[in-house]
């Protein structure tokens, strides 16, 4: 068998390992893209003074989640134009993830606090929030994560300054109330409690001076405010006493019924209260009663407590909320409404609290019932609806009106929107870019990829190599000469049957004679020693390679098949062959008795292979013996399956070069080896001769 | 893979194309057998030279296919960097304090403009949109923007076109100009400052009755202190070259309404002045009508509450001392509060608003008496409408001379709030430049290619026959 050689495996294979690893990285590369997701990440800061203890401006908890809430992504989802159908809203929700962080020191004060058993009051105020995307959420993830993730920051800013630190919303309800199939009196009703409303709320933050100032319109509160004044001291009074003063109306009828039906609805509302008022008195007089005689209301200076312990209620709802979690982690987990401070407000004044709201309820009812009846006086002889022209205009001051309301609640609106986004700003700063990362490092991936499957490659080739070997040896190789037995020759030949030989293409047939008197006379192990020696010198002159073969054909019988070989170099081959037998013959009983044949392509016109052996196997049969020739061996029937195949290979080396290598390697079993080593160089030098002609 | 990466890996190629054909220099070199004779330098050169040809006309179409591919690249994928140049952009936000989104430079809105003002026919907004990226410039490569102590807000973002299909007609250059110009323009038009306030509505002051002349002329003339003082909260420091600054400038206004006003107001009741004396009454009346409903509701609140405090027995208010900390930790006492504080409060600004609604009550009683007793001359109308001219002619100027201040300042303190940049300038000096060397570099590469390369092809293949 061949001795094994990785190198020479690798070196033979290395195109195969290079094609394997490069295509594997180029795979590898395409599939990592595929598989490829980005995560787009910044730090925002909780920075409102009660943030450390967790609560926002309005001293609510703060909730981290709302960044991503339902609310906010449909908002993200206008903003970017994102159909429903291709982006899925709960998916990108769910890939959200917000981390709170630490400084170093803060971890540490932590950690040394723990030690010393004391509890940690400080709320995380920096968070990490990051989103991560593949190729299934969107075409280009990377990207696309950037965008989410700042539209998301962007509208959960707007929607936490809106919810939590300016707490008031600006609706206008009256934008398009002149064309509502209302009376004008009702209109200009409406406009009057909207405006009134608005100038209430406005007047919060001028109180609070509240300086912002947009920059879409370059208005602020402040001039709202103004604003909406005017049109209190100026447009509405006109409008309100040209209807009452000309009492227009589209129908006084139904007018008058409704006025009339506020009356009595204040009627029967003040009885109601009036009730309420006489059963609050009652409670009021039994309370004080019965404290005044349990002795409740004898408490003096000494009943002044020695410590108030602000925390109290604190600890009382941190207490519920880990008895809640314990519950919880038993298994038993139910939902426990919020806990609530309790109202520390006595009973006796929640009761006069109620005495006051009844009787200020019952006492705007009585003003209100006597506005209505003012209305219906005036409009109590009113009799039809008002003249077309009266209608007309004061349908135009409406329109006018409400339209320059519209104006001004525009403005109010953006004024609105943009100082929410302002209080969210500076009440959640953001501290960093959005980064967007991938997750997967293709190049080093790849990289790795390709080196792992050029060593898969290697060493696929190294165990089939040698598998090939081994099975070689077992399937196609003489085992006593070693030589390619006749299922190598039969493969040879049918492998190359289809070709058109070369004109100097020569197959040499060696046929043993007597070898069955040898053995009976000399012995099987000295015949078939003779037989190895004899194989030897073949290998030695005619080394199985590229086009070349060399293999044992039946018992006693060799072919060589030779590329680019002259029948003159041939037949110095075989001159050489015979010396070699001579010098063997000499010293051995077991001759070397063969007769040889020539089969030359050009010479013999003859281009198949398979026809130019049978020629050479013919040629030997007939051919004189090189020793004492016994009878002829019978020539092999040549093989009978049809060949398809063309010869895969050309050939490539000269015969010269077999012979170079063959003589670069002694032959040890031999006795005389100086002496043949001056004949293979005489073997050489005629051969080159040749070759230059 | 896109147009643009295709055409990217193209100009990649070209330009390791020297360097690869160095490494085949060398592997000719020491793989290509010299047919048993030694080549000298002067066999190589000259079969160089008789290569010269070829040797020119590979290289100049080498020069060509980089300029032209370079060319394309700009054509499907260009970028331009966006810097913001304003206090607070290193913050992340905009001029205003608000958050800024960088997705708002690729928004509807500015992509539409950008294909109005650009010339970017036959592709909409949201084609434009898909091939349009914007990233930080410096963040990317830069993880301590997210480190712990050292975060980093980039206060420049690159603008980045690739080309699709249906954007393959458009020029990179033009498109990424085009867009960051809208974005620029928009966002100065959102963020620069704003002067409504200073431009006066003559003709609704000319449209009202008398008295709500003086109310219109009041917002007027309130809104241009109110923009003085914005301004002067900017620049406190500023003064311009008549030495007025923002502040005195808006006192000066102040004084002014608070004279010149009242004079008109006293003059237009006293002369019992109106254009429509029946609508203008009927108005005052109507306002007094619900003015005193105001009023009566308000005393109603505040006898309730009186009555209330009256009805709270004496011995259930007792007052407990509380010791608790004040907001600086000190100890003190303080007094449990209890619903007749609360009571008292209430009732104390109920009788305030009553106060105040029948102080306004009486004013518009008064008003209603002057217009009704009293007959006004022409004369009368006359001088009323010069005092207001006159008003005006002088607030006009107030107006105008805040606007010159306004103007002076921003200019002296403020820049563009964004800068452009764009390589598109040197982009012909560059591929000149790199165009020079890798042509040069390609000329010596071939040239050794030629250098190692056999003599001639034909004769060794005649050799081999023999």
């Amino acid at each position: 068998m061949k001795k094994f050689s990785p190198l020479a495996l690798i070196k033979k294979y290395r195109l195969f390992i290079l094609a394997a690893a490069v295509l594997s990285g180029l795979g590898a590369m395409f599939l990592f893209t595929w598989m490829q997701s980005y995560t787009a990440t910044t730090v925002i800061e909780y920075t409102n003074d009660t943030a450390e203890q967790g609560l926002a401006p309005d001293g609510t908890e703060i909730d981290t989640s709302e960044i991503y809430s339902a609310d906010v992504m449909k908002e993200v989802f206008t903003r970017m134009d994102l159909d429903y159908d291709d982006y899925n809203m709960d998916e990108f929700r769910s890939k959200v993830e917000i981390v709170p962080l630490q400084t170093s020191e803060e971890e540490a004060v932590q950690e040394a606090m723990n030690e010393e058993g004391e509890e940690v009051e400080e709320e995380p105020v920096r968070y990490q929030v990051s989103i991560t995307l593949s190729r299934n959420d969107a075409s280009d993830p990377g990207t696309f994560s950037r965008q989410l993730l700042d539209n998301m920051l962007d509208v959960f800013l707007e929607k936490y300054g809106e919810t939590h630190v300016n707490g008031t919303s600006f609706v206008n309800q009256i934008s398009e109330i002149n064309t509502a199939d209302h009376d004008y009196l009702e209109i200009i009703e409406l406009i009057e409690t909207s405006v009134s409303t608005t100038v209430e709320s406005l007047a919060g933050y001028v109180e609070n001076n509240v300086d912002f100032t947009s920059s879409a319109n370059g208005y602020s509160f402040n001039d709202i405010y103004r604003d909406l004044g005017l049109f209190q001291s100026n447009e509405i009074p006109d409008i309100y006493a040209y209807i009452l003063n000309n009492r227009i109306t589209k129908d006084p009828d139904i007018l008058v019924s409704k006025y009339r039906n506020r009356i009595e609805e204040y009627g029967i509302n003040n009885s109601s209260y009036e009730e309420q008022i006489d059963d609050i008195l009652e409670i009021i007089d039994a309370y004080v009663k019965m404290m005044r005689e349990s002795g409740n209301t004898d408490i003096t200076y000494e009943y002044i407590l020695d410590q108030v312990y602000d925390d109290y209620y604190y600890e009382q709802q941190a207490a519920a909320q880990a008895g809640a979690q314990s519950e919880s982690e038993d298994g038993s987990a139910q939902d426990l409404p919020d806990w609530q401070a309790p109202d520390e407000t006595v009973q006796y004044d929640v009761l006069l609290e109620n005495y006051v709201s009844n009787r200020s309820a019952c006492e705007y009812a009585l003003i209100d019932s006597a506005y209505c009846q003012y209305i219906l006086d005036l409009y109590g002889d009113a009799g039809s609806a008002s003249a077309e022209e009266e209608q007309q205009h004061v349908s135009r001051m409406l329109d006018e009106l409400v339209g320059e309301l519209n104006v001004v609640y525009g403005r109010l609106d953006e004024i609105s929107s943009e100082f929410n986004e302002y209080a969210g700003a500076m009440n959640v700063t953001l501290n960093s870019d959005i980064i967007v990362k991938p997750n997967i490092q293709i190049l080093l991936y790849s990289m790795l990829v390709v080196v792992v499957f050029a060593m898969a490659a290697v060493a696929a080739v190294l165990v089939a190599g040698r598998t090939g070997d081994i099975l070689d040896y077992y399937m196609y190789t003489d085992r006593k000469l070693l030589l390619p037995n006749r299922t190598a020759c039969d493969r040879y030949l049918n492998r190359n049957e289809k070709a058109m030989l070369d004109n100097d293409f020569v197959c040499i047939a060696l046929l043993f004679t007597g070898l069955s008197e040898k053995n009976r006379q000399f012995g099987r192990e000295r015949c078939d020693a003779m037989l190895v020696r004899f194989a030897g010198f073949l290998k030695q002159i005619f080394l199985s390679s590229g086009g070349n073969m060399t293999a044992v054909n039946g018992f006693g019988q060799f072919v060589v098949f030779l590329d680019k070989v002259t029948e003159e170099q041939a037949q110095a081959y075989l001159e050489y062959l015979a010396d070699e037998a001579e010098e063997y013959n000499k010293s051995e009983k077991c001759r070397m008795e063969y007769r040889s044949g020539i089969a030359h392509a050009k010479t013999e016109h003859i281009f198949r292979l398979r026809d130019l052996m049978v020629r050479a196997i013919h040629k030997a049969g007939g051919s004189q013996k090189k020793d004492t020739p016994p009878e002829a061996e019978a020539v092999r029937e040549p093989v009978q399956a049809p060949v398809q195949e063309s010869v895969q290979e050309p050939v490539r080396e000269p015969a010269r070069e077999s012979v170079q290598q063959s003589a670069q390697e002694p032959v040890r079993e031999s006795g005389g080896g100086d002496r043949t080593d001056e004949r293979l160089t005489e073997l050489l030098r005629r051969l080159e001769e040749m070759r230059r002609g | 893979m896109d147009i643009a990466a295709i055409i990217r890996l193209c100009r990649y190629g070209l330009i390791l194309l020297p360097v690869l054909l160095l490494f085949a220099a060398a592997a000719f070199f020491v793989q290509i057998p010299n047919l048993g004779k030694k080549r000298t330098v002067r066999e190589r050169l000259r079969n160089l030279k008789k290569h010269g040809k070829m040797w020119v006309m590979v290289c100049v179409l080498y020069a060509a296919c980089f300029a032209l591919v370079s060319i394309l690249q700009a054509r499907v994928e260009n970028d331009i960097t966006i810097g913001l140049n304003y206090a607070g952009a290193s913050g992340g936000l905009t001029p205003n304090n608000t958050r800024f989104n960088s997705y708002d430079i690729i928004g509807d809105e500015v992509l539409e403009q950008a294909i109005e003002d650009g010339g970017l026919d036959g592709i909409t907004a949201k084609e434009l949109q898909a091939t349009l990226s914007v990233d930080p410039l410096q963040a990317e490569d830069d993880d301590e923007a997210l480190a712990e102590e050292q975060y980093y807000i980039s206060t420049e973002y690159v603008l980045r076109y690739e080309a699709s299909l249906k954007t393959l007609f458009l020029d990179g250059n033009q498109v990424v100009e085009s867009v960051a110009q809208a974005f620029a323009g928009q966002f100065y038009d959102r963020y620069s400052r704003k002067t409504d306030a200073l431009e006066l509505d003559e003709a609704k002051v000319d449209e009202a009755d008398y008295l709500d002349k003086v109310n219109i002329l009041d917002r007027q003339i309130s809104g241009v202190q109110n923009f003085l003082w914005k301004c002067s909260a900017e620049g406190e420091n500023y003064v311009s070259e008549d030495g007025e600054t923002f502040a005195s400038l808006a006192k000066k206004i102040s004084d002014y309404q608070t004279v010149e006003l009242e004079r008109i107001r006293a003059y237009i009741l006293t002369k019992g002045l109106s254009s429509d004396e029946d609508r203008q009454l009927a108005k005052l009346e109507y306002e007094n009508l619900i003015k005193d409903l105001n009023y009566q509701k308000n005393t109603a609140d505040y006898e309730v509450r009186l009555e209330t405090i009256e009805m709270y027995e004496r011995d259930m208010a007792t007052i407990v001392l509380v010791p608790t900390t004040d907001e600086e930790g000190e100890f003190y006492m303080s007094r449990t509060k209890i619903a007749v504080d609360d009571f008292a409060d209430e009732a104390d600004v109920s009788s305030q608003t009553a106060a105040k609604t029948l102080n306004e009550i009486e004013n518009n009683r008064y008003a209603i008496s002057q217009l009704a007793g009293t007959e006004a001359s022409e004369t009368d109308f006359e001088t009323a409408d010069g005092m207001i001219a006159s008003f005006q002619e002088t607030l006009s100027g107030y107006a105008d001379q805040a606007m010159k201040m306004a103007v002076d300042f921003d200019a002296k303190t403020k820049g563009n709030y964004i800068v452009l940049t764009s390589d598109q300038d040197k982009f012909f000096k560059g591929l000149v430049r790199r165009g020079g060397m890798l042509t040069g570099a390609m000329l010596f590469s071939t040239a050794l290619v030629i250098m190692a390369f056999p003599v001639s092809k034909k004769k060794r293949t005649g050799r081999v026959s023999e």
